[in-house]
């Protein structure tokens, strides 16, 4: 079942791609059903999974590649657990909003249904690899729609981007494609559940510790992190609504997912020793990050810039090492896809309708509306960590389980929040309150249900986490347990 | 509140916290009550509504003086009390507390003789458009009226809670074991409850003088105690401090703005200059592809020189 859900979006793009001309704009239409069918054949999952028994579930496992000249076997092995499960539920979700806040798009509707479902299959593809190389070819699949995706109905200085992401990303992945190969040929695997259970290696023709530089590097760069994290705001200002609310939802996760499941579980010993700079490296994103958000300009570069900081909470909770930080982490994981996706949502709307981004140019425009405006604030209160929606949980949690392992680092990523604060409420305050201006007069509200039902739906799930986040916590604990042990 | 705290009366500190919470409420349903006749909170554009508005008249009476401290009033009880603890821990806190209690009845009284004595002065202008204004000011209806004659009488009786220490004992009982050998245990004292009285009435005589009687100018205080008006408009700077100084030139225009010049020249800049520098590299490599023998040839034979160079250099056996 789980195979079925990871292919079924390129089955799909297979059958848009194969639409005659005069049928493209049936290419929607396709694209909501495969997502929608993804979208439950995952949350099925999610309610079958046995939160006794933990552990990999709904495995699929087979001999992918076998080679007569080494030992070494590839496989194609697939799993949820804990930690994955939730990513997975995630990117279904934001899959379907994707799909269905785009669908206004004109430009070339086949290709950019097509694209988006491709990118699906990637996304669910990393999250339930359980062999490292299966992993990897899944990540690598992921900058090919992204690529074609911003550079194509992407707007500004989108070509530009499109390469910087491109190349930053592959940057990252060339360093981690040799450190897989290095710990994958000196164990004798790829399986990740077999690497995890044998621990840190020591015979590798490279000391541990650099293996786990290179392996972590592609991760912080996805992150990302200050200062590989340039790509961000360029690539997010610049792609489509949907790719955006993917990109800050869903990619960024890769790196958060990759650095517990990757760098922490299977090198605890040197994951120990480094965490004191994972812990810096997190706290200066987060000021970094919040500083660079209060001064922008542009509504979608000033999201991006607070992703970067939202992200530092990843970071800083992996950073703890222990069971709580690892929780929070996770959960900042999700609760940012959610409520980061949200803002770009809002900020995509508003920037249909008045065809700008810039925040100096946008005034009053709560009057003319009052939907997007009160999404709008649920959204930001959400991020700036209000308590009984889901960013307070999860940034809670990090600064529960990393207090006592880095007290300073802690403190700098709560004064992260203040300035989240600000730069939340002020924004909100100069776009939609202040004198209306006459020339947003006409603008309307969102009205139609595909805008309507996606932010409904996702203020839905931010309440109902952040009221009883024991349904995604336990997960994630139960998931993230073994690599706390593993640590401990 | 805090100053009951500070000097450990923490009982007198809960049992101010409790009466405050009547009159100060009520003060603020009044300024509702006169807005809503007046359509202005501006104090200058009101005057002699006790006669329009009778109830808000004596509820805001009641509370003003509860929060000057006048017997028998709720605010006479818990604050008597502060002040005795103040007395007993450190009695320059008690002085302190009895200019505290000066100043207060001083802004009470310009507020009830600005707002409810003299004659009307208009209240807010009518806008274009509005209808009638605000030229005939009347009494609010009932729905505001119970809420200030309910606040009223707790204003007047929420006092009488401790006077046999009921509330003493009950809010000592839930203290930790800890910090009940620290609190302040002042009893009363005439003499302190006559002091604040006196203070009270001495802050209620001065207002009267400059705002009820007009016998002392306004201006002229205000000309005395230049430049201290001005700080107090831009209610001590602070304000400007936070906003200009802190948020403004310090996070936006300093700290932020310094970053993304960084982020934006130098980060970027690196990144920028690894592609021109490859872009450039690729240029320059390009040239030695140019399909001539000759070169082909040359670059041969010194590679191979130097192939057998490294050898020997390496190991000359």
């Amino acid at each position: 079942m789980l195979t079925l859900a990871i292919f079924l979006p390129i089955a799909g793009a297979l059958a848009i791609i194969l639409l005659p001309k005069e049928e493209e704009h049936r290419a929607k239409v396709i694209a909501a059903a495969v997502s929608a069918v993804v979208l439950a054949l995952v949350a099925f999952m999610f309610l079958d999974y046995d939160r006794d028994k933990a552990g990999y579930q709904f495995i699929n496992s087979t001999t992918w590649l076998d080679s007569d000249f080494s030992t070494l076997r590839l496989k194609y092995a697939v799993g949820l657990d804990g930690l994955s499960l939730p990513l997975a539920l995630l990117t279904a979700f934001l899959g379907l909003i994707s799909v269905l806040i785009s669908w206004r798009i004109e430009l070339r509707p086949k290709e950019y249904f097509g694209w988006l479902l491709v990118l699906q299959t990637s996304l669910l593809g990393v999250f339930s690899a359980l062999d490292f190389v299966l992993f990897f070819v899944f990540w690598e699949i992921e900058l090919v729609p992204m690529y074609f995706l911003i550079s194509v109905w992407g707007s500004g200085n989108r070509v530009y981007s499109a390469w910087k992401y491109v190349l930053y990303t592959f940057f990252g992945s060339a360093l981690m494609l040799v450190g897989i190969l290095t710990l994958g040929f000196t164990a004798d695997t790829f399986d990740i559940r077999e690497l995890a259970r044998i621990g840190d290696i020591h015979d590798a023709i490279i000391p541990t510790w650099a293996i786990f530089t290179l392996i972590i590097a592609a991760f912080l760069i996805k992150l990302p992190i200050v200062p590989f994290h340039t790509w961000l705001p360029d690539a997010h200002t610049d792609a489509p609504t949907a790719v955006s609310v993917i990109l800050a939802g869903v990619l960024l996760k890769m790196g958060g997912y990759g650095i517990l499941r990757m760098s922490l579980s299977i090198m605890p010993d040197v994951a120990r020793d480094a965490s004191i700079w994972l812990a810096i490296i997190a706290a200066v994103s987060i000021l970094y990050g919040a500083l660079m958000t209060l001064i922008q300009q542009d509504l979608k570069r000033l999201i991006a810039y607070s992703s970067v900081s939202h992200m530092g909470y990843v970071l800083l909770g992996a950073s703890a090492i222990g069971t709580v930080g690892l929780t929070g982490a996770s959960m900042q994981m999700l609760t940012h896809g959610l409520i980061t996706g949200m803002l770009f949502v809002l900020v995509g709307m508003v920037y249909d309708r008045a065809h700008t981004r810039n925040i100096a140019d946008l005034s009053g425009l709560a009057p003319r509306m009052p939907f997007i405006a009160v999404m709008m604030v649920v959204a930001g209160l959400a991020s700036l960590g209000l308590p009984a929606l889901a960013g307070f949980v999860s940034e809670l949690t990090v600064f529960l389980g990393t207090f006592e392992k880095h007290e300073v680092m802690t403190i700098a990523g709560v004064i992260g929040i203040v300035f989240a604060a600000g730069y939340i409420l002020w924004t909100i305050q100069r776009v939609f309150w202040g004198a209306p201006d006459p020339r947003w007069e006409s603008l309307a509200d969102a009205t139609a249900w595909w805008e309507r039902g996606p932010l409904l739906a996702m203020t839905a799930a931010i309440v109902a986490i952040g009221v009883y986040p024991a349904v995604m916590m336990d997960l994630f604990e139960s998931g993230v347990t073994p690599i706390a042990q593993r640590l401990g | 509140m805090m100053m009951g705290l500070g000097v450990f009366g923490i009982v007198a500190a809960i049992f101010h916290l409790f009466t405050h919470a009547f009159f100060k409420a009520l003060l603020f349903l009044g300024a509702g009550s006169v807005n809503h006749a007046t359509g202005t909170f501006d104090m200058r554009k009101m005057g002699g509504l006790a006669k329009y508005m009778p109830v808000t008249f004596w509820t805001v009476f009641v509370a003003s003086m509860a929060l000057v401290g006048v017997f028998p009033l709720a605010g006479f009880w818990s604050k008597d009390e502060i002040l005795s603890d103040a007395w007993d821990d450190r009695p320059w806190v008690f002085v302190v507390a009895l200019i505290g209690v000066f100043l207060t009845a001083v802004y009470v009284g310009r507020m009830l003789f600005l707002t409810f004595g003299g004659e009307y002065k208009g209240g807010e202008e009518p806008e274009h458009g509005e209808a009638g204004g605000h030229a005939q000011p009347h009494e609010s209806p009932s729905l505001m009226l119970v809420p200030l004659v309910a606040l009223a009488v707790m204003a007047g009786v929420a006092g009488f809670v401790n006077l046999d220490s009921g509330l003493e004992t009950l809010i000592e009982g839930w203290l930790p074991k800890e910090s009940e050998e620290l609190v302040t245990h002042g009893g009363f004292q005439w003499w302190i409850a006559l002091s604040s009285t006196a203070a009270g009435l001495a802050g209620l005589g001065v207002a009267w003088l400059v705002y009820g009687a007009r016998a002392v100018q306004s201006d002229r205080v205000r000309h005395i105690a230049e430049p201290l008006p001005e700080i107090l408009e831009n209610k001590y700077y602070l304000d400007w401090l936070y906003e200009e100084l802190f948020v403004r030139a310090l996070v936006l225009g300093g700290a932020a703005w310094l970053l993304s010049l960084w982020d934006r020249y130098v980060i970027d800049g690196v990144v920028n200059g690894v592609g021109t520098a490859a872009r450039w590299g690729a240029d320059q490599a390009r040239l030695v592809q140019a399909g001539q023998a000759q070169l082909y040839a040359s670059a041969m034979l010194i590679g191979v020189l130097g192939a057998i160079a490294g050898i020997l250099i390496i190991d000359p056996k």
